[in-house]
């Protein structure tokens, strides 16, 4: 093995590393991200689905553009037994 | 520079009747006036005598008047986004959202909003020096004027939420070297901005000293707390209440002294019952304009 290999080899094994904690890192903003994004949509449609909270006249302006955050709702939502129960209880409700 | 000139009080007590006494005084005055009515129960046309008042019509000299219709303002606004959403999403083309939108309209709070977003369309359209607002009874009135302060807090919250959340995602991209649109190109964000600009501008609508919020009342224990109730309101809302009118003064006996603890910041006018009259004439509003009018002009 000469010199050159072995430099190749660090390389490899480095910018695996690298692309480790990059990754992780990432997972950790994304998870923040839906989290944000399905507490966002909670908020937005939260009158729609019969809880009291903001006005629905402007929930529906912003309907045709939150698709995502409805999805990403949603989706949070199986994780968790009652996530509306969480933000009631975290807004003192 | 526009005056704008809103009438509060309790059903009955003559808001239509004292808003009707101003327009006809500034029209007969030569002034350009637009009266307008945002109460789901409108009168302007039993009092002007004309039906179909739903598009802008003049009635007398310069003197303009509409009674707004909310439930079709607010079908309007229900049908463009349902509209908007059928253009976004090809899925729902089948789907009849327009019945989905209809039922809509019932939902809790929704018409009071549709009533201030109403007023500022109105507002910022017409050109007129002096817009005369008839508002509905007392309880409906003090949620649609509370309102921009109330979504003001909202807005600003879930703006700043928004930003967080594209900040966020913009730092994923970066990373991932991929490319995200511009965080001001954001859509939801546009539309946040677009009703915080519009509660932003009702309430200094609403506090400026050009506006002035003219409160009636009747000689009754009712009237006279359910007035107080909204003198309150006005306080916390920070809104300038600049005169109070005591209408059918003549029906009682005047109590003065307890209308001037009521109201100790405020000036008072009393106002004659117009004796014998089914329904009044343009005479009878000048009439009754001569007494308070040149309190508030």
């Amino acid at each position: 093995m000469n010199f050159n290999e072995v430099i190749k080899i660090f390389k490899q094994t480095f910018s695996g590393i690298k692309e480790g904690v990059k990754e992780k890192s990432i997972d950790h903003i994304e998870t923040e991200l839906k989290d944000l994004e399905g507490a966002f949509g909670m908020i937005l449609f939260a009158s729609l689905m019969g809880f009291p909270s903001f006005s629905p006249f402007i929930s529906i302006s912003l309907l045709p553009y939150s698709e995502k955050e409805i999805i990403t709702m949603l989706s949070r939502s199986k994780f968790f037994d009652d996530f509306a129960a969480f933000w009631f209880d975290l807004a003192d409700i | 520079m526009k005056r704008i000139f809103i009438f509060l009080g309790k059903g009955g007590v003559g808001k239509t009747t004292i808003s009707a006494s101003l327009a006809f005084w500034l029209a007969e005055e030569g002034k350009d006036v637009f009266w307008f009515s945002v109460d789901p129960a409108h009168n302007i046309g039993d009092i002007v005598k004309k039906e179909k008042l739903s598009q802008k019509t003049k009635i007398y000299k310069n003197l303009w008047v509409q009674e707004i219709d909310i439930e079709n303002f607010l079908k309007k606004y229900l049908e463009k986004n349902a509209k908007k959403m059928k253009q976004l999403y090809k899925q729902l083309q089948v789907t009849q959202m327009e019945k989905i939108f209809d039922i809509m309209k019932l939902s809790p709070g929704i018409e009071e909003t549709a009533i201030l977003y109403a007023i500022h369309e109105v507002i910022e359209k017409q050109e007129h020096d002096y817009i005369i607002i008839d508002t509905p009874p007392t309880g409906f009135t003090l949620r649609i004027l509370a309102l921009p302060q109330v979504n003001l807090k909202w807005l600003t919250a879930l703006k700043e939420w928004r930003l967080k959340i594209l900040d966020k995602r913009k730092i994923i991209a970066d990373i991932r070297k991929e490319k995200t649109p511009e965080i001001k190109e954001d859509k939801i964000l546009k539309e946040l901005e677009m009703h915080l600009k519009l509660m932003q501008d009702m309430n200094e609508l609403f506090k400026d000293k050009n506006t002035k919020f003219i409160l009636i009342l009747n000689q009754d224990k009712l009237s006279l707390k359910e007035s107080e109730r909204i003198k309150s309101k006005l306080k916390l809302l920070k809104f300038n209440l600049e005169l109070v009118l005591i209408n059918k003064a003549e029906i009682a006996e005047v109590e003065e002294k307890l209308f001037k603890e009521s109201f100790p910041e405020s000036k008072i006018v009393f106002l004659p019952f117009i004796k014998n009259r089914f329904q009044l004439e343009k005479e009878d509003f000048l009439e009754l304009a001569r007494y308070w009018v040149k309190e508030v002009i």
